[in-house]
């Protein structure tokens, strides 16, 4: 719990600045970069923090005593510290993996399903929360209200199965919009079920609270929040972890062998077999600083606008309808699309590339049960970030119209 | 020659100096005559034979210590496979790491001489072999005591001192080793707890949690080392030890073992005996300021003397203490990489941070983090059932006086993170 009274909500107009990327042209057009939903862009410090790596240290970690070896260690660990601090989850709950995928894959190894477990999960899961239950375990999805809101007396209906899992998406990456996550979890968890949550469209957008929740594996990607690709955590109750079995064991996981048998290292290092992206930990490091450094405050606030000028935009646009609430409340600034009479999105999504300079995803966006079920194929999805402008959104949407006009 | 608060000038920085002059010329003298690093670095000339001539001798550092072991920094005719003597590991990794080696009679000593600082502690001298519990950063030691799986035994020091389970992130430890370090603390009947009073802290309100009791009945005392002794660390162990144990707080180097101790009064005083103490003027302030950077020779180490040795730790000093002992008293403010200095140019000590967030009930274990320059987090932990968001607010207040911004955000955590090497930064920067 924060305390900043008296903190103005300012405007983030002055950090584009931090982003190169969005410096860049093409084809003589600057760039108008909104699928932050795929991957955000990278402020100069995390580039920098990466480069340091390479530049300055260049070592292996937790592997001898020279003092590169050391320094970049400690730099390493100093990731981890971070990423504790900002959910409020202790270091040793961090485990280190490639991202939100694996990070879940590994929650369900740790939980060890049979497929006569019940797992519930939600129709707007994303494949990589979807998939590994449903492989394992026995899936029953949550009904969804007209707001396309989990339908909460289904949830208590399916809880009375006694499900091993309830895998909860804290922000869907089609619609945008928060389930409410601690009345879930805590109906979840009066179940008796381990709640696994995805995290990774969140942890950029809103505080997390691991520890004072109800929560036992908490899943986010460094790249979806400043940071660089290839690193993400599984944050997990230290009590569960340390029961759990690795997926992966190898070089680093272990205090002890012979020839016929190991010790585990203490945690988090018994899940962290082999090499890690060493470099991209000090970028995620960075990241978090650059987040702590605006305050979660501030993005919520500026979020709050950009989503106002999605909904006032598309409102006025006929052939476009938006899957999912309209509605300011719980929602981040991403938006699918989808165009009336329209199937195949490509060209759509490709023109407004390389005639407006905005780039979006179309797809079904790795959430196909939902997007078939609401949109019946594919979507156009445009994601803000707190680099993004009012300007940008009402833009695009009017790129967007006039490109459709040409299809209906 | 006593040269009490001899005053001089160091690159137009004020100097302030205690203990023997002499003594601690001969042991440049016997540096320059014997350790091969100073041999090749000094150049003993007229200025050195004048009365305040130790100021024309390089300062050193733990790089200097670092880079020439062990060849370089040790006497001739000395040996390692001397079994007297003890090799010591710094907890820091990286430009903090070293390795030291002191002669076990010399670090007796240094211990018996700060001991007599304390008349509650005097006793110790007396006891033919003090037995330890250790307490601390697991980097402190070479035994295994941050592994789980570790017995008593396998964590017994060739001195007899027993090193307590602990992880190096200290709040991440397990249940299980916590209540182990409970029973070895009891069942090894130890004279002396020498913890860091963060450690004992967390022991303490684990204990309080899950009912378990200490024995206070026997005769045993505690010294507090290693990490910053805040007023909050300081109350949760007065609640336990007052009236029990006498409790102060050692200042001790991994390079020279003791280095003072407080006294009766809960004032600090170091050890002129042993070593000649300088205190530079802190680069940037005024004199007024207080704020000094000491500067240590050994006097009569034969095996490794350290000579002009910047300890980087930051002090005030005082005048006479009301306790009589005439060891120069002072106030450790912090180490100077913990420092942050303010665009005002002003300095914020872990010391002057402790001062304005005092001891209220609420808070156990605190940190501030610069994210930067002008923007602060204060972070604590503590009872959650004994503050208001008016307390809070009040504290906020504070802190925004103290770093000279409204940019402080105070939040309440369940968790901070230590070093790797287990020490805690009272203040962190980003």
């Amino acid at each position: 719990m924060s305390i900043c009274e008296d903190k103005k909500l300012e405007g983030l107009d002055s950090i584009r600045g931090d982003f190169p990327v969005l410096a860049r042209e093409v084809d003589g057009r600057t760039v108008n970069y909104l699928d932050s939903a795929a991957t955000t862009l990278k402020p100069q410090s995390v580039i920098d923090a990466v480069t340091r790596y390479y530049t300055e240290f260049t070592a292996n970690i937790h592997r001898g005593r020279h003092r590169l070896s050391e320094e970049a260690s400690d730099r390493y660990e100093e990731a981890r510290y971070k990423v504790a601090l900002l959910t409020n989850s202790a270091s040793n709950e961090v485990i280190f993996v490639r991202n939100t995928t694996e990070a879940i894959n590994l929650a369900n190894h740790c939980i060890g399903l049979t497929k006569d477990d019940f797992v519930v999960c939600c129709l707007d899961n994303h494949h990589s929360h979807f998939l590994p239950w449903l492989r394992h375990g026995n899936v029953v999805l949550v009904e969804q209200t007209e707001e396309m809101q989990p339908d909460l007396e289904h949830f208590a209906e399916l809880l009375k199965l006694k499900p091993k899992v309830v895998a909860l998406t804290h922000c869907s990456n089609v619609t945008g919009n928060y389930i409410p996550l601690d009345v879930m979890s805590k109906m979840a968890h009066e179940a008796g079920a381990l709640v696994v949550v995805d995290a990774a469209q969140s942890a950029a957008h809103r505080k997390l609270n691991f520890s004072e929740s109800y929560i036992d594996f908490l899943a986010i990607s460094s790249h979806k929040m400043l940071g660089p690709s290839g690193i993400g955590c599984l944050i997990g109750k230290a009590d569960l972890l340390r029961d759990g079995e690795p997926m992966l064991v190898g070089g680093g996981v272990v205090d002890y062998v012979t020839a016929d048998s190991y010790q585990y290292r203490k945690l988090p290092h018994k899940y962290e077999a082999g090499t890690p992206a060493i470099e991209a930990s000090y970028g995620f490091g960075a990241a978090i600083d650059y987040l702590e450094s605006i305050g979660f405050d501030r993005i919520e606030a500026h979020e709050k606008q950009l989503s106002k000028a999605f909904i006032e935009s598309i409102n006025n646009k006929p052939n476009l309808a938006c899957l999912g609430q309209m509605s300011l409340e719980n929602r981040a600034p991403i938006f699918s699309l989808y165009v009336k009479g329209v199937s195949d999105l490509s060209d759509i999504c490709r023109a407004l590339s390389d005639s407006y300079g905005v780039m979006c995803r179309n797809g079904h966006l790795c959430a196909q049960p939902l997007v078939d079920h609401y949109a019946g194929g594919q979507v156009i999805r445009m994601s803000a970030y707190i680099y993004n402008t009012v300007d940008e959104i009402e833009a695009a949407l009017e790129a967007l119209n006039s490109v459709v006009q040409s299809y209906v | 020659m006593e040269l009490h608060s001899l005053k001089y000038e160091q690159d137009e920085r004020l100097m302030r100096c205690f203990g023997n002059l002499d003594k601690a010329k001969s042991e440049v003298e016997f540096a320059h005559k014997k350790v091969r690093y100073f041999k090749d670095s000094l150049n003993l000339n007229n200025e050195f034979s004048n009365s305040a001539g130790l100021n024309s001798v390089p300062i050193s550092d733990k790089s200097v210590y670092r880079k020439n072991f062990p060849a370089g920094i040790l006497s001739e005719g000395s040996s390692l496979k001397d079994p007297y003597v003890s090799r010591l590991q710094s907890s820091g990794t990286s430009g903090e790491r070293l390795v030291s080696v002191i002669h076990s009679f010399k670090l007796a000593e240094r211990m018996a001489n700060c001991l007599s600082i304390n008349p509650a502690f005097q006793y110790l001298s007396k006891v033919p072999r003090i037995k330890t519990c250790r307490y601390a950063a697991p980097n402190c030691s070479d035994v295994e005591c941050a592994n789980p799986r570790s017995t008593m035994q396998d964590r017994i020091l060739a001195d007899g001192t027993l090193v307590l389970p602990v992880y190096h992130d200290l709040l991440t430890t397990p249940d299980s080793m916590l209540r182990m370090a409970f029973d070895e603390l009891h069942s090894y009947e130890p004279d002396l707890w020498y913890v860091d009073p963060m450690h004992l802290s967390i022991l303490i309100k684990k204990a309080k949690s899950e009912g378990w009791a200490f024995d206070l009945d026997r005769k045993f005392s505690v010294l507090l080392t290693y990490t910053f002794a805040t007023r909050a660390l300081l109350r949760q162990i007065s609640e336990l030890c007052a009236g029990h144990a006498p409790v102060a707080s050692v200042m001790a180097m991994s390079e020279f073992g003791f280095v003072g101790l407080g006294c009766e009064h809960g004032n600090l005083h170091l050890n002129d005996k042993d070593y000649f103490l300088e205190f530079i003027q802190m680069e940037g302030t005024h004199p007024d300021d207080n704020l000094w950077e000491l500067v240590i020779t050994s006097i009569g180490d034969r095996l490794c003397p350290h000579i002009r040795y910047q300890t980087n730790d930051i002090y005030h000093l005082h005048g006479a203490c009301d306790c009589g002992n005439s060891m120069p008293r002072v106030s450790f403010l912090g180490r100077s990489k913990d420092l942050l200095r303010l665009p005002s140019g002003k300095y914020i000590t872990p010391g002057s941070l402790d001062e304005v967030v005092g001891a209220p009930k609420w808070i156990d274990i605190y940190q501030l983090t610069e994210q930067e320059v002008g923007a602060y987090i204060f972070r604590f932990t503590g009872n959650k059932d004994c503050f208001s968001d008016a307390e809070k607010s009040q504290l906020r207040q504070k802190l925004q006086a103290l770093l000279e911004t409204e940019n402080v955000r105070v939040d309440d955590v369940n968790y901070f993170p230590f070093e790797r090497g287990g020490k805690f930064q009272l203040i962190r920067k980003s």
